[in-house]
C-alpha cells in the first residue's frame, strides 16, 4: 500500500515555482525534506542544469532546487521520491542538491544535465545526453550512459555498465564487473580488480590497468584505437590477440604452444598457468601488453 | 519547441484516438509534410516489426529518457508511479524491434562464426566446421534495420538539439569508416572469423547509436 506523503508540500512547492517562473531575474529556491524508511528510491528528471546527490546519515531525503524559469515537482509515495523539472521556454536550468540515506536507489535522467553522485550504496542509474557524469564511492550496481558528456567513476564496488558515445569514460577503482563502451571517446579503466571486464570503442584508445584474476574474463576491443593493458602482479592467463593491420607489443614473453597454427591476424599464447582468458582486438591500432606499476595498480 | 505530432502519431497509427483527436491529427497531416514523413516511417516500421518476434533488446539505454523527459506533463503533481505505456508502435519501440530483428537473424551466424574459430572438433565425428562468413541475408537484415532507423532519425532531426545531432552524425561517420574498412578487409579474406565478428560488432554499434538517437528527447 502506498501513501502519498507530501501532497500539500508538493502543491505548495509547485505553486511557489509557478508564481516565480515568469520573472526572468527571479531566483527560485525550494527546500524540502521527506522521511523514508528502509530502502528508499529517488528518481530525478531534469532537462538541463545540475543534479548533485550525496549521502547523509538521516532516514530522510532532502531536496533543494534553485532555478529561474522552470516548474519543479517533488512527490513521494512510500519510500519512493520523484523529483521532476518541467520546462519553460528560455533558461530551463535547475540545480538540484539532494541528500539521501546510504542505501537509496538513485535514478537520474537528463539532457543537458551534469550529474554528480557520491557515496550511494543502492543501485545507481544515470542517463544524460550532453551532460557530464561524476560518481564516486558507489557500493551497488551502476548503469551510467551519456551521449557526448564525459563520465568519470571512482571507487565502484558493484557491477558497472558505463558508456558515452563521444565523451571520455574513466573508471578508477572498480571491484565489481565492468562493461564500458564508447564510439570516439577514450576508455580508461584503472585500478580494476573485478574478474569480468570488457571495453569496446571504435576510434578511441582503450587502456586497462589492474590485476588479472586467475578465473577472470577480459575482453578489450577497438577498431582504430590502441588497446593497452598494464597488468600488476602475477598473471596466469590465456591471451588471444586479433588484429588486421595493427601490432602487438608485449613486456611478457609471447610463446606460441607447439603446433599452434599461426595466423597473420590472430595469436594465442599462455602466461603462467593460463587460467584467465584475455581477448584483445584492434583492427588497425597497436595492442600493448605491459607490466603494470604500483602507482597505477592496486596490489592485493 | 516543436509543434509536430510525435506522441499522437503512434496513437493515431494504433487507432486509439477519439474522433476529435483523430480529426485534429488528420488536419495537421494534411498541412505538415514532416509529420506525414514520420507517419510513413512508422507505418514501414510497423510492417517490418509485424514479422518479428518482439523480444526486447539486451540493452535499452534511452527508453527511460524518452518516456520521462519527452512527455510534457501538465499536472501539478506527477503520478507517483511512472506511467508505463502499454505496447504501441512508438518510434523507439519500433527501433528496438528493428534491432531485435537483426539480433535474431544474426544469432545463428554468430554461433557459427565462433565455432569456426574453435581449435578442435569433436573426436571421432570427422566433422569439420568450415569458417562461416557474415551471410548476405544477415547483411541485408542489418542494412534494412539501419535504413529504417536512419529514416526515423531524419524525420526527427529538426526536433533534436543541433549539437547532439552533430555528435551523432560524427559518431556515425566514425562507425561507417570502420564498417567500410572491415568490409574491404573481408573482401580479401571473407572467411576470417575475426573480421566477420569485427564487422558484425561495428554494425551492432551503428544500430545502437541510431537507436539511441531516434529515442532521444525533443530539444526544448
Amino acid at each position: 500500500m502506498s501513501t502519498r506523503i507530501p501532497l500539500c508540500v508538493a502543491a505548495a512547492l509547485c505553486g511557489a515555482a509557478l508564481a516565480g517562473a515568469p520573472t526572468a531575474q527571479a531566483q527560485n529556491r525550494i527546500d524540502t525534506t521527506i522521511a523514508v524508511r528502509g530502502a528508499a528510491q529517488l528518481s530525478v528528471t531534469n532537462q538541463s542544469g545540475e543534479v548533485h546527490v550525496r549521502v547523509w546519515d538521516r532516514t530522510q531525503i532532502r531536496v533543494t532546487a534553485e532555478y529561474d524559469r522552470a516548474r519543479v515537482e517533488v512527490t513521494a509515495t512510500g519510500n519512493r521520491v520523484s523529483v521532476r523539472s518541467s520546462t519553460w521556454r528560455g533558461d530551463n536550468d535547475v540545480s538540484y542538491a539532494i541528500s539521501v540515506p546510504s542505501g537509496t536507489a538513485v535514478e537520474v535522467n537528463g539532457v543537458s544535465t551534469d550529474v554528480t553522485v557520491s557515496g550511494v550504496c543502492g543501485e545507481v542509474t544515470i542517463q544524460t545526453v550532453s551532460g557530464e557524469v561524476t560518481a564516486s564511492c558507489l557500493t551497488g550496481d551502476a548503469s551510467i550512459q551519456s551521449v557526448s558528456g564525459d563520465v568519470a567513476l571512482t571507487d565502484v564496488r558493484g557491477a558497472v555498465d558505463v558508456g558515452s558515445t563521444s565523451g571520455e569514460v574513466v573508471v578508477r577503482g572498480a571491484r565489481g564487473d565492468v562493461t564500458a563502451h564508447a564510439v570516439s571517446g577514450d576508455l580508461t579503466l584503472e585500478d580494476i580488480t573485478g574478474s569480468q571486464v570488457s571495453g569496446e570503442t571504435v576510434s578511441g584508445d582503450l587502456s586497462y590497468g589492474g590485476r588479472i584474476a586467475d578465473a577472470g574474463r577480459y575482453h578489450f576491443q577497438s577498431h582504430s584505437g590502441d588497446v593497452t593493458l598494464r597488468i600488476a602482479g602475477t598473471v596466469n592467463a590465456t591471451v588471444e590477440v586479433s588484429t588486421f593491420s595493427g601490432d602487438l607489443e608485449s613486456d611478457f614473453p609471447v610463446q606460441l604452444p607447439p603446433g599452434t597454427r599461426v595466423s597473420a591476424h590472430e595469436w594465442q599464447f599462455q602466461l603462467g598457468t593460463g587460467g584467465a582468458r584475455i581477448k584483445l582486438e584492434s583492427f588497425s591500432g597497436t595492442i600493448e601488453l605491459r607490466r603494470g606499476s604500483a602507482t597505477t595498480n592496486r596490489e592485493e | 519547441m516543436s509543434d509536430h505530432l510525435d506522441a499522437e502519431l503512434s496513437a493515431y497509427l494504433d487507432d486509439e484516438l477519439d474522433a476529435a483527436a483523430r480529426e485534429r491529427v488528420e488536419a495537421h497531416l494534411a498541412t505538415c509534410p514532416e509529420c506525414r514523413g514520420t507517419l510513413e516511417d512508422l507505418q514501414r516500421l510497423v510492417r517490418r516489426a509485424g514479422t518479428l518476434d518482439d523480444r526486447p533488446p539486451a540493452r535499452d539505454l534511452w527508453a527511460g529518457i524518452a518516456e520521462r523527459i519527452g512527455e510534457q506533463d501538465t499536472a501539478d503533481v506527477l503520478p507517483l508511479v511512472p506511467r508505463r505505456r502499454r505496447f504501441a508502435f512508438s518510434v523507439p519501440q519500433l527501433a528496438a524491434a528493428a534491432l531485435a530483428l537483426v539480433t535474431l537473424s544474426t544469432a545463428v551466424t554468430m554461433l557459427a562464426t565462433r565455432r569456426a574459430g574453435a581449435p578442435a572438433t569433436p573426436a571421432g565425428t570427422g566433422a569439420v566446421l568450415q569458417p562461416v562468413s557474415l551471410g548476405d541475408q544477415t547483411v541485408r537484415s542489418y542494412d534494412g534495420a539501419i535504413s529504417d532507423l536512419q529514416h526515423a532519425l531524419t524525420a526527427r532531426r529538426t526536433q533534436l538539439d543541433t549539437g547532439t545531432v552533430r555528435v551523432i552524425e560524427q559518431s556515425l561517420t566514425v562507425i561507417d569508416a570502420a564498417i567500410a574498412q572491415a568490409r574491404s578487409a573481408l573482401a580479401r579474406d571473407p572467411n576470417n572469423p575475426y573480421l566477420n565478428s569485427h564487422l558484425q560488432r561495428a554494425l551492432d554499434r551503428k544500430l545502437d547509436v541510431l537507436r539511441q538517437a531516434v529515442a532521444l528527447p525533443v530539444a526544448s
